[in-house]
């Protein structure tokens, strides 16, 4: 969902909005044109696929309207990517996100079986795990991400 | 006292914490993302319910989204204008106002038929009271973490310097102004605030 929301919304700001000087309303135009088209193809995936479509088709709803999909387009657009960088960013994020979800998922299984205060059970554990995960991510970015980037 | 007790849309809800916990870096940004947040809800709030009659089922969510895009897209412009420094450091935490945790869970209050009180007005001051808790708490979390994390406080004046108040000459922590720092303290203040009410629950008759 992420690589279509990407690629529609990079064409949408390229061929039609960077030309006529309505790059400022981007996010308008994402949400009155990705949402419904992308609501449309979720559907589409959901009624004519079984199994992993199905689960796609019916999280797409809350995808959309997340600040992921809408984030990496207005940093494509933002950044002025080229559509491979748009679509390797969104890719990307994507994987990141799942890879994120996955590991949180198997840590909060873990803390279900832990002894934890009263107040620090289910959220405020689970914040304080992601704030953890996100600083070990901040270390491998500085370390090894950027030195190649560079 | 407790039937007019509205949760924390924010330590009791998890409403909309990414990019609070992204954007509120200072007492400043905390302040003008949270005023943007509460004033897209009171937005949607009170024009949503008042549209259900007009606008047909199938175009309610595109058209509320594009409502909220709109609003965002306008306060995104004003912020600009007022503070450009600190709009720049909220970057696209304006734009994305349109998609807030905020303004999505006021969209569904709003848009059910269920969302809505015997009179309008009940369910736009619960929308108006949870914009005000939210728009309190950013700006705390903004401040709080600005503080700890860099020693200073930066009040949202307008210009191209926003004042800001030297409290200590070093920084006591600065991974709090990071996201990761961000969540650990959010992880914390949740903690804190859910022990808070529990001390409440049990001190009420």
């Amino acid at each position: 969902m992420n690589l279509l929301a990407s690629a529609f919304l990079w064409t949408v700001h390229s061929l039609l909005l960077s030309p006529l000087g309505l790059g400022s309303l981007d996010i308008l135009f994402f949400a009155l044109l990705a949402v419904p088209l992308l609501k449309f193809v979720a559907r589409a995936a959901s009624n004519a696929g079984d199994g992993l479509l199905l689960r796609i088709g019916a999280n797409a709803d809350d995808l959309l309207v997340g600040s992921l999909v809408f984030g990496i387009a207005l940093i494509s657009s933002n950044g002025g990517y080229a559509l491979p960088e748009a679509l390797a960013a969104s890719a990307a994020s994507g994987l990141g996100y799942w890879m994120a979800t996955v590991l949180l998922e198997s840590i909060r299984e873990r803390l279900e079986l832990s002894e934890l205060p009263h107040p620090f059970k289910g959220a405020p554990a689970m914040l304080i795990s992601a704030g953890l995960m996100a600083l070990a991510l901040m270390g491998v970015d500085a370390a090894f991400v950027s030195g190649v980037a560079v | 006292m407790r039937e007019r007790f509205v949760p924390n849309p924010i330590f009791a809800g998890l409403v909309g914490i990414c990019p609070l916990v992204a954007a509120s870096r200072s007492l400043a940004e905390g302040i003008v993302y949270g005023l943007g947040a509460a004033l897209c809800a009171l937005l949607l709030g009170a024009v949503v319910p008042a549209t259900r009659a007009i606008i047909a089922d199938r175009l309610q969510a595109p058209a509320t989204i594009a409502l909220s895009a709109a609003a965002a897209l306008a306060y995104a412009s004003c912020a600009r204008a007022y503070s450009p420094p600190i709009a720049a450091g909220l970057w696209i935490y304006l734009p994305l106002l349109a998609v807030s945790g905020l303004s999505l869970s006021t969209l569904r209050r709003s848009s059910t038929p269920e969302g809505l009180g015997p009179d309008g007005s009940s369910r736009f001051a619960q929308v108006a009271l949870e914009a005000l808790m939210f728009l309190l708490t950013a700006a705390f979390v903004g401040g709080f973490r600005e503080i700890l994390g860099l020693g200073t406080l930066t009040l949202p004046t307008p210009g191209i310097s926003p004042a800001r108040l030297e409290l200590v000459d070093f920084a006591p922590a600065r991974m709090l102004v990071s996201p990761a720092g961000g969540f650990i303290l959010l992880g914390f203040l949740v903690a804190a605030y859910r022990g808070m009410v529990r001390a409440r629950g049990r001190s009420q008759p």
